[in-house]
């Protein structure tokens, strides 16, 4: 029953649900009461996880109950309890305050950022995503760059994509509660097979053996913390609308100094960031040689590159490759497949850092030991006749994209 | 209940006792004995001064006393200031002298040069970096020691520390203290300990600018009478102001430098003045819940400092921090109050009879957030004593 939906928090499907449910409004204050009920008690912890994480953030509340109080609101405090009739019962009190204007409130991005220093003389071309669906509030000459945009289309979502000519800018929007998480990025656990629900904040228990099941998603590309026997896999899909699925492709990352040895499953795996406009995890791992490897993922609103960066106490030779080999061709700043894949799409591999590239396996390496090594992987959408923003080279290309290192922290300004 | 350590001043510290400490204690708690502050209480026989010095985090002076507070100085009260201190004489009359600057140092301090007739230095010689072999010509005329110190970092652009275990230094920031690249990043929220920088959860920062007292330029005074002073005006050095008219705003600072013999001397100290009042890059007040903070940081430690949201960034400053690109501004932390927290010892030990007392069980313990004062890297050369008012002017 979705009678309320509180940010990312609403009950899976029938047999869970809101019961006893209360919306006691004094002025701006809100306090809803009821209790999470469910016949399954782990579907019912979900729920709980997912109103806890949201405390102290803004999120769009909607309600079948009553639409007039749909819109959004600051959580103030969630208060999650048990019950000693059922352990399948969470009794449930959530304190929050509409922000100004509430029903359709005015977010503002402050976005600042530089291309990511290389040698390779390529300039990055900042962006900025929304929902395509919704108002922006700022033009052109208010800022002082001119625009293109594009439109790429992910799951369930089209996006706007702002490209500027400047880095630090601040364009706000007006999203309606139903709008806000369209092409939001988001943090996914495994509760069973194949079904994935939402994790919110940055408190999130361990999946069974530290990983199975934590992938970040944005709605064009996701990312799963996977595994491939003991070696961890990055199992990457990227969305083409074209054919309305999903295009996978697994990679590993790998020490090519000596003897090398691949990064083995991760022991955990943390939440540093779980924003809309990005999220980061990170995956621990240890080998003998090294008990101190950390891999930060991420994604951003909008982007079709995973962002990653590994590194351990000492220093490796680090490299990313494809699990199974497949050819690609070397472009400035990574490499990307030679020939389109069986859904018509070319997998992309980028480095701001000068790599040295195996194009028979589809590898970037660091040409001698360093500390970390951060990479992008991506797709040409498309293939061979990709257009903009998907293409690998050309006019507002994945590259140029890439190498635009943007820091992007999304505020409601009210009115 | 806490310690407030500043770069290149006194500093302050406080505590209380319990109510039931006894008389006995309070007794031998003379003013002007030293103060140890441990990371962890010590064995009674570690309660010694070589003990105290090795594992003390910081060492303060025994100043004022109300009933059962304690309070007192760092340990550059020994140093004295602008109106009291040590005073540096010629060998007869007045004397020019040229050295570079850690001969200078030397000089001052007493530590193993004897040009000058001065005190003994109150610090064991820790390292004087002989970083710059520039040298520059001052004239000896009974000054105070601290404030002839004070203008030889400004004009070198060096700083000066005494550290908990007594010892003196002296060098460029990069010899004596952290650097950025090195630790500490504050953010606005997280707290991620990644593989090279600790990121330290920022409870609360305040930025704030006040240009109002900001000098443009200098007019710098130094040896020599009448016509014959020795003067150095450079009015607008730097003018970020226009007035209405549109004409650089001039606000030339006089700054006194009885030792400058010629005008390079004196261009020097009134370039350390200008900067010591640079307040173009703003302060910033910021605090923070980490625990025992003297891990992490000391003034004069440079760090980094992002909050995109309060303009807090640089975008040519490129750093990878948790996984993602941040672009912080570059702080120089200038002072950090901590608190004494329970679990440290705190121990005083007699000026006169050399016997330690500990205090440990008798502390009011308090437990709040540290607190940090950044001012911005190019304030790097701040000495916080004032140029001395009072200071006479010879010849």
């Amino acid at each position: 029953m979705t009678a309320y939906v509180i940010g990312r928090a609403q009950a899976l499907a029938a047999p869970t649900e809101w019961g006893g449910r209360t919306w006691d409004q004094d002025g701006d204050r809100v306090r809803f009461e009821g209790h999470i009920w469910s016949t399954d008690s782990a579907a019912a912890r979900v729920l709980r996880q997912q109103l806890l994480g949201h405390e102290g953030e803004v999120v769009p509340v909607t309600s079948v109950d009553d639409p007039t109080v749909d819109g959004f609101y600051r959580v103030l405090s969630s208060k999650v309890g048990s019950s000693a009739r059922s352990p399948n019962m969470f009794p449930v009190s959530v304190d929050l305050e509409r922000v100004m204007a509430y029903s359709s409130p005015q977010f503002e991005s402050v976005l600042v950022g530089n291309t990511l220093t290389n040698a390779l003389g390529i300039t990055g071309k900042p962006f900025w995503s929304v929902p395509n669906a919704a108002p922006l509030t700022f033009t052109d000459p208010e800022f002082g760059y001119t625009r293109s945009v594009e439109h790429p289309a992910g799951q369930n979502t089209t996006v706007l994509m702002e490209f500027f000519t400047t880095f630090t800018v601040n364009p706000r929007w007006r999203p309606l509660p139903s709008q806000y998480y369209i092409g939001a990025c988001l943090v996914e656990q495994e509760v069973s097979s194949g079904v994935w629900v939402p994790v919110t904040g940055l408190q999130q228990h361990q999946a069974s053996g530290g990983l199975g099941g934590i992938r970040i998603n944005n709605g064009l590309v996701r990312c799963r913390i996977a595994s491939d026997g003991s070696d961890l896999a990055l199992s990457v899909d990227h969305w083409k609308a074209s054919s309305q699925s999903w295009n996978n492709k697994q990679y590993k990352v790998v020490s090519v100094t000596g003897g090398g040895f691949t990064v083995p499953v991760p022991v955990a795996v943390t939440i540093i960031r779980n924003d809309p406009e990005v999220v980061v995890v990170r995956s621990s791992h240890r080998i003998t040689d090294d008990p101190s490897i950390d891999l930060y993922l991420s994604v951003r609103r909008g982007d079709r590159w995973v962002r990653g960066e590994v590194g351990g106490k000492d220093s490796w030779a680090w490299a990313v490759k494809r699990s199974t080999a497949e050819a690609a061709t070397s472009i400035t700043g990574g490499l990307r497949a030679t020939s389109d894949d069986a859904g018509g799409n070319r997998y992309m591999l980028a480095s701001a850092t000068a790599t040295t590239k195996d194009t028979t396996n589809g590898q970037i390496a660091l040409p001698s030991a360093a500390a970390t090594l951060a990479f992008g992987i991506g797709s040409e959408i498309g293939g061979s006749t990709a257009a903009a923003p998907d293409q690998a080279t050309g006019t507002r290309n994945m590259i140029e994209q890439y190498f635009a290192a943007q820091a992007e922290y999304m505020s409601a300004i009210g009115v | 209940m806490s310690v407030n350590e500043r770069l290149m001043a006194d500093g302050s510290w406080s505590v209380s006792l319990v109510p039931e400490v006894p008389s006995s204690i309070i007794a031998q708690s003379r003013l002007g004995n030293a103060m140890f502050v441990t990371p962890a209480e010590l064995p009674p026989s570690m309660q010694t001064l070589s003990s105290l010095l090795a594992s003390s985090r910081y060492t303060g002076v025994l100043t004022e006393q109300k009933e059962r507070d304690f309070s007192g100085f760092g340990l550059l009260w020994y140093l004295g200031n602008s109106q009291q201190g040590a005073v540096i004489n010629a060998t007869s009359g007045w004397q020019d002298l040229t050295f570079d600057f850690r001969d200078w140092v030397r000089e001052l301090m007493d530590l193993g040069a004897a040009t000058l007739v001065v005190e003994p230095c109150p610090y064991t010689e820790g390292t004087i970096y002989d970083f710059d072999a520039t040298t520059y010509e001052m004239r000896i005329s009974g000054q105070l020691r601290r404030p002839f110190l004070d203008r030889i970092c400004q004009m070198y652009h060096g700083m000066y520390q005494v550290r908990a275990d007594n010892t003196f230094h002296a060098g460029r920031q990069e010899d004596l203290f952290a650097s950025a690249t090195k630790e500490v990043i504050i953010l606005p929220k997280g707290g991620v300990r990644d593989i090279s920088l600790a990121g330290l959860r920022a409870l609360e920062m305040k930025r704030g600018w006040d240009v109002g007292s900001q000098p443009t330029g200098w007019f710098s005074v130094g040896a020599g009478e009448g016509t014959s002073a020795t003067i150095d005006y450079t009015p607008t050095s730097i003018s970020p102001y226009n007035d209405l008219l549109g004409q650089d705003v001039v606000r030339a600072k006089i700054v006194n430098a009885p030792d400058a013999v010629n005008t390079a001397e004196a261009a020097a100290v009134g370039v350390g003045e200008l900067l010591k009042d640079l307040f173009t890059t703003g302060s910033l007040d910021v605090s923070t819940d980490t625990h025992d903070i003297g891990r992490f940081l000391t003034p004069g430690d440079i760090i980094y400092v992002y909050d995109p949201r309060q303009g807090l960034f640089d975008a040519d400053n490129q750093v990878r921090h948790a996984g993602e690109v941040m672009f912080p501004t570059v702080r120089m932390v200038q002072a950090v109050t901590w608190p004494i927290e329970e679990g440290m010892g705190v121990y005083i030990r007699s000026s006169t009879t050399g016997a330690v007392i500990d205090l440990t069980p008798y502390i009011e313990w308090e437990s709040a957030p540290v607190r940090f004062e950044l001012g911005g890297y190019r304030r790097r050369l701040v000495a916080q004593v004032e140029n001395p008012a009072n200071e006479r002017r010879l010849r």
